[in-house]
């Protein structure tokens, strides 16, 4: 209740409400600097480590110090005396001790019924960094980290046009946390913005510390396989996707951008597909593509083959499996599930275990678990390298929700696959792409463009020329793009 | 809620009974034989040994009707039997001429499991024999070893390649002619050379002669008297007109050891001879009948057509245009 | 609105998609299940021919929305032939998409069990089918889902009718007459109705209709079987049962790998079939979505008649659809006349 009362204009009072609220008992990072500022009793309140000592001496207190008594409005001779480029006022007590936690230095004034926040923030935090997740070739290094403010500069940088917007709010109830609402104004759909910000402004929780967390309270179906948004650490693709029209989302803590609405193909896409040429990006993506499918469907056709429609293997490759798995103790779909959760187990101890001892146990591991798994006759060569392939190619695929997913529909087809054999396959498949058909991202279609159709750029499946490439998406209300791109190009079809 | 329950549910059920028998616990036939005497049927298969890497095994059944020799034959084959990776299906010279080929076809094309584009041979020896001597000559896999030698014969023009599925689908229109395997004489691979047709042999010759006329063979060396000649190119199409029936077509070739003139009337008697005696024994090995069954417009009238009796009685012209090169 | 309009009609497009998937699917049952073995040779002009009352029903169909000026059939029921006709209309295009339902289903687990040979008995394969035709049963994600494949199935076709032509003989399109007239005529009769469902194209706003969905219907619909067939003699075609085991002995004959897709692909276009119709029942059944339920008891419905023997639900199901067609059809023809003359009049009057 005392966080809600307005702030009294006397100091005493409002320092012992202060000391109350951020337990200044307990807390020895609470400081709070007694002085006069204008003949007045004054107090100063600021956390350790938020704030910069230089510019809270330079730019706060002395200024504060050198005032002499007036006549004029306290409030406004502060103002007009202290040099701080943003100082925002508090009316309550919460105000003022979000104002404290957010970095500002906030100045109690005898007779003054308010505080003055002033924007003192210096932060330790990381710098720019290379993505650790979306490596590229060509193109940008650069990823986003834990703060906000850099997070939205980065973006702005390349996006350096006022309707770049940028709405801040405040999200979770007991602890509030920044969150950044960003948009291409010209571009975005009114409606899908609208709807994003109905659900945020309906959310109920008493805080949200990742962007994961909020990927679940926001998404269409949070229990579905396939993720219907994306995460990622590049500010490029954060703002290749705002041109698009689509929404990103910026959270204080989290060194990754929300976007809303994607389609299944933009968790395909990476910025290299951009960067390079179109011959080249439209290959790698079919590559990605065909890692995916690998990855989904391999296990369980060789098992659906191999069990149940052995005919249909080419006799040579049949009998070297059948005299293989002769000696083996485990069927073949046993074999596969085994094979399947080992290259898992290896994968995630090669995730958790730091710097490059990582990447170092996860080849040996392979290597040798695979090695000594097919001489002691657990497993053939064969599966070996099925499980290889299919893992790989869920490592090509760029969006990791999207390779936690396949990875776990994978074991499905491979149960249908056991199960059913060709049959089984048929019906995942079919109930696969019905399922994903039937996910809406924000309202739209997981699977547009293609299904259902709609108009769009050569950017879905491959990716067309950059010549091709209009402005905006079927994500966004901005279609029209009259002329020609290379306009010094006098052929008919732009260098065709 | 209510649906996911459904679908576990249904799941749950769905995992009984329906678990497959694993693949290396079927026996996948390569080679399959069936003869059938003094109305004993005899059936036998030729799979690879699982035990040892390149070997094989045989195994055989016998029954007075053909279903009885299939059982006893899975019963005398260590794993469930498995025809989807047949290669070979052999049938012995005694039961292609006998009145009860047609019930072994249609039971070969009820079995679900057969694979319909095995080769379909005869042969003129003992199955036993031809069973042991199914080795592989190329590599360690009979079914490639097989593959070679039909494909190079085929090559050659002294087989016909007929699988089951042709013959088939050849129905009434056409007589199939299968190629001839035989044991080799050590007894450890097979040979093929040859033809057969209703009870008539045709010599690698005459197979080269047929494979020409029905467009099968167009490049290769065709031995003629003293010489031979090496076909380049070949276009032949016969034709039926009443009772008289006629080759007509071009063919490039180049001759050694024998005189064009000569080559090109050698050959022309030889596949009129060939012909005559294929037509007077009834055999319609060029399905001229798919030609004379336009004049029908009903199945019916087709039936009243007396097309054997035309077919014996055909009149055979042969005439090519030659074409020689150097 | 131009971009509602637009996606609108993109959503129609991936229900037109559907109703063609569900139409091939029938042709290509009725084909290889009943006329091949009664009309042997004439099946390369019988399957045509028998696709063209279906083809009359839908441009009768087009010729009545014109004539009624609104823009789907429905509405035109409703009105021309008021609430009554309306529901009339609905019950009979449900009950024989009921039954189309329940014959794909037949034709799906016999293929599945003798064709795949897959263990299991037919009511739990039939209980496979159906617990994934729940998870199926999306009102939007079923077309999207088979108009996102159509490319995939009409290529898959394309491969398996490449591989029977190149098998096929020219001599098997005689005798040209088959077994005569009376047999053609009993198999007109009773392949007649197999294109019934290209009426379903007309169950979209008739603005939304794409030009080319009927004609690539059709072509994908009559192509494929008449290529499968092309590849036996006349002859050989007579000695097959009426039976839903025909595909499996058809297919046999093709390439291995071939044999395999064929599989595949004819495994799809029935189990898409089944729900496509089911889902239309249910949206004829209860367009407001009342009964949320509704799609699931149809499926239980239909997976629990497999544990009739199926050639008893076959000699139930089969007079169903070869008779029942007519009657849609005639109230079709009912529609036609009275919007003519309703507009003849609105004319004459104004």
């Amino acid at each position: 209740m005392q966080g809600k009362e307005k702030i009294s204009p006397s100091v005493n009072h409002s320092r012992s409400v202060m000391h109350r609220l951020l337990y200044a008992g307990k807390n020895p990072d609470m400081h709070c600097r007694d002085l006069v500022i204008a003949g007045r009793e004054a107090a100063v309140y600021y956390a350790d480590g938020f704030v910069s000592a230089d510019f809270l001496q330079r730019y706060v207190i002395a200024p504060c110090q050198q005032m002499q008594p007036t006549d004029e409005d306290i409030t406004l001779a502060l103002k007009e005396n202290i040099p701080g480029c943003d100082i925002v006022a508090a009316e309550t007590y919460d105000e003022a001790v979000r104002q404290v936690m957010e970095g500002r230095a906030v100045v109690f004034v005898e007779g003054m019924a308010c505080a003055l926040g002033v924007d003192v923030r210096f932060f330790v935090r990381r710098g720019i960094s290379p993505p650790l997740t979306e490596r590229v070739v060509l193109g940008p290094h650069q990823g986003f980290n834990e703060s906000i403010r850099d997070n939205i500069t980065l973006i702005r940088r390349m996006l350096p046009v006022p309707g770049c917007i940028g709405e801040m709010r405040q999200i979770g109830s007991d602890i509030p946390m920044s969150l950044c609402v960003m948009y291409l104004e010209d571009a975005v759909d009114p409606e899908m913005l609208k709807r994003l910000k109905n659900r945020l402004d309906k959310l109920n929780v008493p805080h949200v510390l990742s962007l994961g967390v909020l990927e679940q309270l926001l998404e269409d179906r949070p229990r579905a396989l396939f993720p219907q948004s994306l995460l990622t650490e590049r500010p490029d693709r954060a703002v290749s996707m705002m041109l698009e029209g689509q929404i990103v989302l910026l959270l204080d803590g989290s060194p990754q951008a929300l976007v809303l609405p994607v389609g299944i193909f933009h968790l395909l896409h990476t910025p290299d597909d951009t960067s390079e040429r179109f011959i080249y990006g439209s290959f790698l993506r079919v590559i990605r593509l065909f890692g995916l499918l690998c990855a989904l469907l391999l296990p369980g056709l060789f098992a659906a083959f191999t069990v149940f429609h052995p005919e249909a293997l080419p006799v040579t490759l049949l009998t070297a499996v059948l005299e293989s798995q002769a000696a083996m103790p485990l069927s073949i779909p046993a074999e596969t599930f085994l094979m399947l959760m080992m290259f898992n187990l290896i994968n995630e101890a090669g995730t958790r275990v730091p710097g490059i001892a990582g990447s170092t146990l996860g080849t040996v591991s392979g290597l040798i678990l695979g090695q000594a798994a097919v001489e002691a006759k657990l497993v053939h060569p064969l599966l070996i390298i099925v499980v290889a392939v299919a893992s790989l190619g869920s490592y090509a695929i760029p969006d990791y929700a999207l390779r936690l997913a396949v990875r776990l529909a994978q074991l499905l087809g491979l149960a249908a696959g056991c199960l059913f054999g060709l049959y089984g396959m048929v019906l995942f498949c079919v109930a696969g792409l019905i399922r994903l058909c039937s996910l809406t991202s924000l309202g739209v279609p997981l699977m547009a463009p293609l299904s259902p159709p709609r108009r769009h750029h050569q950017d879905v499946l491959v990716r067309g020329p950059a010549w091709l490439q209009r402005p905006g998406s079927y994500l966004s209300r901005r279609m029209n793009f009259p002329g020609r791109m290379r306009g010094w190009d006098r052929r008919r079809h732009g260098g065709n | 809620m209510i649906r996911r329950i459904l679908v576990l549910g249904l799941s749950a059920l769905l995992l009984t009974g329906c678990g497959p028998l694993p693949a290396e616990e079927h026996a996948f036939a390569v080679v399959l034989a069936v003869d059938v005497q003094d109305s004993l049927w005899r059936m036998s298969v030729r799979m690879p040994s699982y035990v040892a890497s390149g070997k094989y095994m045989t195994c055989t059944g016998e029954g007075e009707t053909i279903q009885q020799a299939a059982a006893a034959l899975a019963a005398d084959a260590p794993m469930p039997l498995d025809l989807g990776q047949l290669r070979l299906t052999v049938v012995t010279e005694r039961l292609a001429a006998s009145p009860m080929m047609p019930e072994a076809l249609a039971w070969l094309e009820a079995r679900e499991d057969l694979r319909l584009q095995a080769v379909l041979c005869v042969t003129q020896g003992d199955m036993d024999v031809l069973m042991e001597a199914s080795n592989p000559t190329t590599g360690s896999r009979l079914s490639k070893s097989l593959q070679v030698a039909l494909e190079s014969g085929a090559g050659q023009g002294i087989i016909p390649l007929c699988t089951l599925s042709e013959a088939l689908r050849l129905g009434e229109r056409q007589t199939p002619v299968f190629p001839l395997v035989e044991a080799t004489p050590d007894g450890k691979s097979l040979h093929f050379s040859g033809g057969w047709a209703q009870g008539m042999v045709f010599s690698e010759e005459d197979c080269r002669c047929l494979m020409l006329l029905t467009g099968a063979w167009k490049k290769g060396t065709f031995p003629l008297g003293e010489g031979e000649i090496t076909l380049l190119d070949a276009s032949v199409c016969p034709q039926i007109s009443q009772n008289t029936a006629v080759v007509k077509g071009s063919v490039t070739a180049a001759t050694r050891g024998v005189a064009p003139e000569e080559a090109q009337t050698l050959l022309t008697e030889k596949i009129t001879l060939l012909m005559m005696d294929t037509s007077a024994a009834g055999l319609d090995v060029l399905g001229l009948k798919r030609q004379a069954i336009r004049e029908a417009l009903t199945a019916a009238k087709w039936q009243e057509d007396r097309w054997q009796e035309r077919l014996r009685s055909l009149n055979w012209q042969v005439e090519l245009d030659f074409l020689w090169q150097d | 609105m131009e971009a509602i309009e637009r996606r609108h009609q993109a959503e129609s497009r991936t229900r037109q998609s559907a109703a063609g998937l569900l139409t091939a699917a029938a042709i290509w049952r009725t084909s290889v299940w009943s006329l091949a073995p009664e009309c042997g040779a004439a099946c390369w002009w019988m399957i045509p021919l028998c696709a063209v009352p279906g083809v009359l029903m839908a441009l009768v169909a087009s010729a009545a929305l014109k004539c009624s000026g609104v823009q789907t059939l429905p509405e035109a029921f409703r009105k021309m032939l008021g609430r009554r006709g309306a529901s009339l209309w609905k019950a009979t295009l449900a009950l024989l998409l009921l039954a189309e339902a329940l014959m794909m289903m037949t034709a799906l687990i016999t293929f599945f069990t003798r064709g795949i040979g897959t263990q299991g008995t037919p009511l739990t394969l039939a209980l496979l089918s159906g617990g994934v035709l729940i998870a199926c049963m999306h009102r939007d994600g079923l077309p999207r889902g088979i108009f996102l494949v159509r490319w995939v199935l009409v290529g898959a076709g394309l491969i398996a009718a490449v591989d029977a032509l190149l098998m096929a003989r020219w001599d098997h399109i005689f005798p040209i007459g088959g077994e005569g007239t009376e047999v053609n005529m009993t198999a007109l009769l009773s392949g007649s109705g197999m294109a019934w469902p290209l009426t379903l194209f007309h169950q979209e706003q008739r603005r939304h209709l794409t030009k080319s969905a009927l004609p690539l219907t059709l072509a994908a619909g009559v192509v494929f079987p008449v290529a499968l067939l092309l590849m036996f003699p006349h002859e050989w075609l007579l000695n097959l049962q009426n039976a839903p085991e025909n595909f499996t002995a058809i297919i046999r004959h093709l390439h291995p790998g071939v044999h395999t897709l064929c599989q595949c692909l004819w495994m799809l276009m029935l189990f898409l079939g089944c729900g496509v119709s089911l889902h239309h029942v249910s949206e004829l059944a209860d367009g407001e979505n009342r009964f949320p339920w509704l799609p699931w008891l149809l499926v239980a419905v239909t997976s629990a008649s497999q544990a009739a023997d199926a050639c008893a639900l076959v000699a139930v199901l089969r007079p169903m659809i070869v008779f029942g067609w007519m009657i849609p059809a005639f109230l079709l023809l009912i529609l036609l006349l009275v919007s003519f003359f309703k507009r003849e009049r609105g004319r004459n009057g104004g």
